[in-house]
């Protein structure tokens, strides 16, 4: 323990100005951010304020990343000329000194700017210390972690920035691949690969473990290049078509279907084609209705095949849609992407085209009914709300938010007229589903703005408003189920024209 | 093998040492052994290995073959509390240098239960350290001493020492000797050097590195013996003949005189063979040799027979 204290005592000494100054940061961004809750009234000072907080944030890492560096190269893991190596330095206690230094001086001013912000948001900070103590875990598994395990193989601060921008290259490649899985809209993306994580957490501690015991510089460089690479196999391993049919089940044959989808084309809304960057697209209305008092059920994904006359098949990948569907009719278009050629191909016969959907069904629970809020007000369930001059409903909460439906009443001209016929309200809604967080791991409130669109006539779109009192609905709703269903069509014939649309 | 030393219980013990970096052999099968309370001074000229030795006995570089112990422990097992022991001492070490002196020796403090407060003050008054000066605006004579404070205060078993005193002034070089000296009944002291003259004043045993191989290690006193100046003036004037002694270094002749250094003296002995190879011997005359003539006389050897056989190879070459 001497030897620990001996080391931490050196490096808090030799780094207070590092210290004092990444402090001072993430002291800033404690200020800044409960801004994100506040209600601006001009516009502007919003803006500039997002971008203080995203330069703040921005800054805190950099901090971090510096006091890494300082710290693990202090005593640097790489060369041979270093005086350390030949003093009775201990790597268990050396590692254990660095963590000590992290840990107080990243660490701890971290949980405390958490406990503060809580604080400020209106919430008892020690009542979420599991969860504070799990976005501490995540900081440091997807940014601390990484950032000491490639400082233990580069020598000084320079080398470590340049090797963190290569890593940034890398992973902006490796992106590319993710962003060929289709996240739907739905409560929880189901496409979680479980892999990527653990094997973030195991590459860096073993590259970490190894360089502080064996100084063996190269043999960890090779562990931490091949750590990317794994993730890519993995990500490559997890594909977007095997992690949708494993997330959506095929029903049972007895099972019903949890909504009815039908085609709907008219004189109005016929079958279309057009084409869009390089590719084709059938634009099919569809109908979906016969969805369950209580329940809401969204299509998250579709696929489609379609077979020609002489038993010729192509199926399509999974592509991702975004239909909320609750009880009743709902009436939205199909846009199915396929290749050209493969369009030339089908178009001249009629075929039979089977689509497939992927589906989540939710069951409704908590529904809180109250006035449109004038000020902020402590809601059950949803935690902090407020409104601004959008007529959207500012709302902030300790946890991350449920899957929940807004309806409010629009009302035209001032809110002091308080009108309330029906000839001057409409009713209008908005989903808040728990994607839809704004912060990130380094604030602990979410923060979740609900918009309430309505199509109103132009120039008139400035005599509505949400007014306060007008009453609100916040419906909440848990998940019962994913699954597929599917419609056929018979001797569907392909539009002739594809149409360009730039 | 090469040869060694081998008497007591050796402080470092060498068996078949091999460095390779890529296809470049640094180390060929190093053989020593340095007894405990030995001053025991490697030398060699520039690019000979001795760095990478020391670095090997270190366990900052890991050998490609061959086995060395220190102090009884194994060197790739060389870490932690081992070097509570084990001083070490380089030219080009990386020192903190953002440190003060204070700083620095109260650091290190902390890391040796056996470290002397009263040693360190006496160190730093013979050294007459600025103790308020950070360690990067030292001079390099005060960078080293500093390192030499750092490294002594903790009565160590061994010193190992790297070119320690290359760049240094004569005076401050005498200062680190003398506190080195004050160190050796109770170190043994390894040191690595190309200033032949500063360690034959103080050294007990030497070694002979030269591209990588150990070309003698033994003890000061002996070497001495061992080497010696051979004159021999002829009544007539001879060719040198072919099959002299492999022991008889840089053979020359010039009129009546031959000159040679025998570097297998063995007294009288010697003197009856010059008197058997020689026909019309008049006077032969043996000098001691200093040691920065022997090995002056041994690299040059060893380069003309490194030349002799880079040509061979290259005639080889060219047959083929």
């Amino acid at each position: 323990m001497t030897q620990i204290l001996n080391i931490f005592r050196k490096d808090t000494r030799r780094f207070w100005p590092e210290i004092v100054l990444s402090v001072i940061v993430v002291f800033a961004f404690v200020l800044i951010y409960p801004n994100q809750w506040r209600v601006f009234h001009d516009r502007n000072v919003q803006q500039h304020m997002t971008f203080i907080l995203f330069a703040l944030g921005l800054l805190m890492v950099t901090g971090w990343g510096l006091l890494i560096s300082r710290a693990v190269h202090a005593e640097s893991l790489v060369g041979d000329r270093q005086f350390w190596i030949t003093r009775p330095y201990e790597w268990k206690k050396l590692l254990a000194a660095k963590v000590l230094f992290l840990a107080a001086w990243i660490g701890v001013p971290y949980l405390l700017s958490q406990l503060l912000l809580l604080a400020e948001a209106g919430f008892h900070p020690l009542a979420y210390m599991p969860g504070l103590l799990f976005n501490l875990l995540l900081l440091s598994v997807g940014y601390l972690l990484p950032m000491v395990a490639l400082a233990a193989v580069t020598s000084n601060f320079a080398r470590l920035t340049m090797t963190v921008l290569g890593v940034l290259i890398v992973f902006t490649g490796y992106s590319y691949l993710l962003n060929g899985i289709p996240h739907g809209y739905t409560s929880a993306n189901p496409y979680t690969n479980a892999v990527l994580a653990p094997l973030l957490f195991v590459g860096c501690a073993v590259a970490i473990g190894m360089q502080y015991a064996t100084r063996r510089v190269w043999v960890s460089r090779a562990l931490l290049i091949a750590l990317p690479i794994l993730m890519a196999v993995s990500v490559a391993a997890y594909r977007r078509q095997s992690l949708v049919d494993r997330a959506y089940p095929a029903p049972s044959a007895a099972a019903a279907a949890p909504l009815n989808i039908v085609s709907m084309p008219n004189a109005a809304n016929p079958v279309e084609a057009r084409s869009w960057e390089g590719e084709d697209y059938i634009d099919l209305p569809v109908q979906y209705s016969g969805v369950a008092e209580g329940t809401a059920v969204f299509v998250d994904n579709f696929k489609f095949s379609i077979t020609t006359a002489d038993g010729s098949q192509w199926s399509s990948p999974w592509q991702a849609i975004q239909e909320r569907n609750l009880p009743g009719v709902h009436h939205a278009g199909l846009h199915m992407m396929i290749g050209p050629e493969l369009y030339e191909r089908f178009m001249t016969a009629p075929v039979t085209l089977r689509i497939t959907f992927a589906v989540s069904r939710y069951q409704s629970d908590t529904v809180t009914k109250m006035a449109f809020p004038a000020g902020d007000v402590a809601i059950p369930e949803i935690g902090f709300c407020t409104t601004d001059l959008s007529n959207t409903l500012l709302c902030r909460d300790a946890q991350q938010p449920r899957l929940t439906h807004y309806t409010v009443l629009w009302s035209h001209g001032s809110c002091s007229d308080a009108q309330t016929s029906p000839a001057s309200t409409a009713a209008s809604d908005a989903w808040i589903e728990p994607a839809s967080r704004t912060n990130s791991v380094m604030g602990p409130v979410w923060v979740w703005r609900s918009f309430f669109y309505r199509d109103f006539e132009g120039s008139d779109y400035a005599h509505w408003h949400v007014c306060p009192g007008s009453p609100l609905t916040m419906t909440q709703y848990h998940l019962l189920e994913r699954t597929q269903t599917s419609m056929t069509l018979t001797n569907f014939l392909l539009p002739a024209n594809v149409v360009p649309t730039s | 093998m090469n040869p060694t030393i081998t008497s007591g219980d050796p402080a470092i013990d060498i068996h078949d040492l091999t460095k390779r970096f890529g296809q470049t052999e640094v180390l060929h099968e190093i053989g020593l052994a340095v007894p405990k309370g030995a001053i025991y001074a490697l030398v060699g000229p520039n690019g000979a290995g001795k760095t990478t030795m020391i670095k090997l006995l270190m366990n900052i570089l890991q050998p490609t073959a061959g086995e060395a112990r220190v102090l009884g422990v194994e060197c790739e097992g060389l870490a932690g509390k081992a070097f509570e022991r084990i001083a070490y001492v380089s030219e080009n070490q990386e020192l903190p240098d953002t440190m003060t002196v204070t700083q620095m020796l109260e650091y290190l403090r902390g890391f040796y239960p056996r470290w002397d407060v009263g040693l360190e003050q006496a160190l730093v008054r013979q050294f007459d350290l600025p103790m308020d000066r950070k360690m990067k605006h030292l001079s390099r004579g005060m960078k080293m001493k500093a390192a030499f404070a750092g490294s002594l205060c903790y009565r160590p078993e061994l010193i190992v020492l790297d070119e320690p005193f290359t760049g240094l002034d004569p005076l401050v070089r005498d200062e680190l000797i003398e506190s080195l000296l004050e160190r050796s009944p109770e170190a043994t002291i390894f040191l690595s050097s190309h200033d032949l003259a500063e360690i034959e004043s103080f050294a007990s045993h030497v070694g002979y590195l030269e591209e990588g191989r150990m070309l003698f290690s033994e003890e000061m006193a002996v070497l001495s013996e061992r080497f010696r100046e051979v004159t021999v003036t002829l009544e007539t004037p001879m060719k040198l003949p072919h099959n002299l002694p492999g022991a008889w270094l840089q053979a020359e002749t010039a009129d009546c005189v031959v000159r040679f250094v025998d570097s297998e003296f063995r007294g009288e002995a010697s003197e009856r063979e010059v008197a058997e190879r020689f026909a019309g011997v008049r006077d032969v005359t043996c000098e001691a040799m200093p040691l920065r003539a022997i090995f002056l006389a041994i690299a040059k050897t060893g380069r003309t027979q490194s030349q002799a056989a880079q040509i061979a190879a290259r005639d080889r070459r060219v047959g083929a």
